[in-house]
């Protein structure tokens, strides 16, 4: 579904943000792409979609290079941007303005989300709030039945009945042909919602693998008192520490993803080696 | 890799009518403000019984200036970023989008702003008439000089509409000033020939009292030949150039 291959880019008059990045991204997957702030996360997103251009490599997205912005890409990719901007219009003039260009749109779902959002047809966008836009973006984005969603930071602006609404949607809406992308800084609004995850750091991605994969070479431990050096990685918490190390008893554990981002960032090279890459 | 249909008339329809649509407050607002100022001064010059050439200043005002602020902020959309978004990834492609624009800011817009303007004067004709028993003549739509000078927007139009797509900001202010800085330097040019080839007729830098008898019928053919070339190339060549630019500006435009 997404290929990149040797991808170099840099915005004008700065140093290069991507460096030779390969990425390969699978349909019927909630992707989480992390990666710490400047990382270049919204920009990977934006290469993705056709709004900025490589400056060396091949981007491959739905068998279409994203730079040529051709009708049948874009009717099947939706971006929901951190940023965004909604026309004086109501919802229900939006829908009847933009949704004649997906081919796939389905009307009766969209409804069927706006009901769930708490939204209504008669709504005027410009005066909803941030959450309420987002929220109204997002239905507009699944109701578009596109193969390839892009979320930047979706769940920021939410409250908290919204996020759980959120994973549940997004946890509904993927499919064996529809792959979501979802870049955030929030690990813990995702629990359980992004498998495999994506860690893109100093312009290369440094781990790309699933957590059932991750969960047979690591184990997740909460210790009382401070482990030994030896350990690959531990963090202190309230009341103890959290630790990732080797998973050696072979039982496939659950784990925790902003422990496995500290410990990506902090071991690179220690965790690339056990997952058979160089780091 | 997948190829797809880069033109499809429906979607150019889909674009046309979002681009009235979705600004549609505003247009409403500004036509209603207009139409407010125009309807008052019509009144005002019938009562006093002037009026001449009331409706060529008029439409010509509401056409070139009002068209060219138009077409000077028509591609300003595409280059700030959450707008920009909206814009480069709505499914059409970019030759669609960009057509679409054009038709809105050039044809569509003299079209529409012509038949408001007949349809304005005849109310307004028609109030004057009924408030001091006498108006100004109703606006010809069909007059040749009316359809010449929709011509000549269509035309100018398109620099701006090029501007509006290679300026990130103030596209309209930044084309006056630089069509002011050439037309500067274009006198330059123009005084330092007249200085060189009328040398005779100068006393230093003061035009000299000898009259200058010029003959434009005797005139080398050569001339007549350059007048021509500018000529049609105005008509026929200065508005697919600066389209053809102003598309392959969109095409490299990224947000």
């Amino acid at each position: 579904m997404v290929n990149i291959q040797n991808l170099t880019f840099a915005y004008p008059h700065r140093p290069l943000l991507f460096d030779n990045l390969n990425l390969n991204l699978q349909a019927g997957n909630i992707y989480g792409l992390l990666g710490k702030n400047g990382a270049g996360k919204t920009t990977l997103l934006k290469i993705l979609s056709g709004l900025l251009f490589p400056l060396k490599g091949n981007v491959e997205v739905l068998q279409s290079e994203p730079r040529h912005r051709s009708p049948s890409f874009l009717q099947e990719l939706y971006l929901l941007p951190e940023e965004f901007y909604l026309p004086m219009l109501t919802v229900s003039q939006y829908c009847d303005s933009f949704a004649l260009f997906y081919p796939h749109f389905d009307y009766t779902f969209f409804q069927q989300l706006l009901q769930e959002f708490e939204l209504s047809s008669n709504d005027y966008l410009p005066d909803l709030s941030y959450g309420q836009k987002k929220k109204f973006l997002l239905a507009f984005g699944l109701a578009t039945k596109s193969r390839l969603l892009l979320l930047d930071e979706p769940t920021n602006g939410l409250d908290i009945p919204s996020k759980s609404q959120f994973r549940r949607i997004i946890a509904a809406a993927v499919s064996d042909e529809r792959t979501i992308v979802i870049s955030t800084h929030q690990v813990r609004d995702m629990a359980n919602l992004i498998d495999p995850i994506v860690i893109l750091d100093n312009g290369k991605i440094i781990f790309n693998h699933n957590l059932s994969e991750t969960g047979q070479k690591l184990a997740v431990q909460i210790k009382v008192d401070e482990p030994e050096v030896s350990v690959l990685y531990y963090e202190k918490t309230l009341g103890g520490y959290a630790v990732l190390d080797l998973n050696r008893d072979g039982v496939e554990g659950k784990i925790d993803i902003e422990l496995l981002f500290n410990a990506i960032i902090n071991k690179r090279a220690q965790i690339a080696a056990l997952f058979g890459e160089e780091a | 890799m997948k190829k797809s249909i880069q033109f499809n008339f429906r979607r150019l329809i889909k674009l046309v009518r979002n681009e009235i649509f979705t600004n549609y407050r505003f247009w409403l607002t500004t036509i209603g403000a207009v139409a407010g100022v125009w309807v008052i001064l019509y009144l005002l010059n019938a009562r006093s019984g002037g009026g001449y050439g009331f409706h060529s200043t008029w439409y010509a005002l509401i056409l070139f200036a009002g068209g060219f602020l138009l077409s000077g902020n028509a591609f300003q959309e595409v280059q700030t970023a959450p707008r920009g978004y909206t814009y480069l990834l709505l499914p059409a492609s970019l030759l669609e989008k960009f057509v679409s624009k054009l038709l809105v800011t050039s044809v569509g817009y003299a079209l529409v702003t012509g038949l408001l303007y007949t349809l304005l004067s005849l109310l307004a004709k028609l109030l004057a008439t009924l408030l001091f028993g006498q108006s100004l003549p109703v606006f010809n739509l069909l007059d040749a000089s009316v359809i010449k000078m929709m011509g000549v927007y269509c035309i100018l139009q398109s620099i701006f509409l090029f501007a509006s797509i290679y300026f990130r900001r103030h596209a309209f202010t930044k084309i006056i000033l630089a069509g002011f800085a050439l037309l500067f330097v274009y006198s330059l040019v123009l005084m330092f020939f007249v200085r060189v080839i009328y040398s005779p007729y100068f006393n230093g830098m003061h035009w000299g009292k000898m009259m200058l008898h010029l003959d434009y019928w005797e005139l080398p053919s050569i001339f007549w030949g350059l007048v021509a070339v500018v000529k049609w190339s105005f008509y026929l060549l200065l508005a697919p150039y600066f389209w053809l630019l102003a598309y392959l500006r969109l095409k490299e435009t990224e947000v």
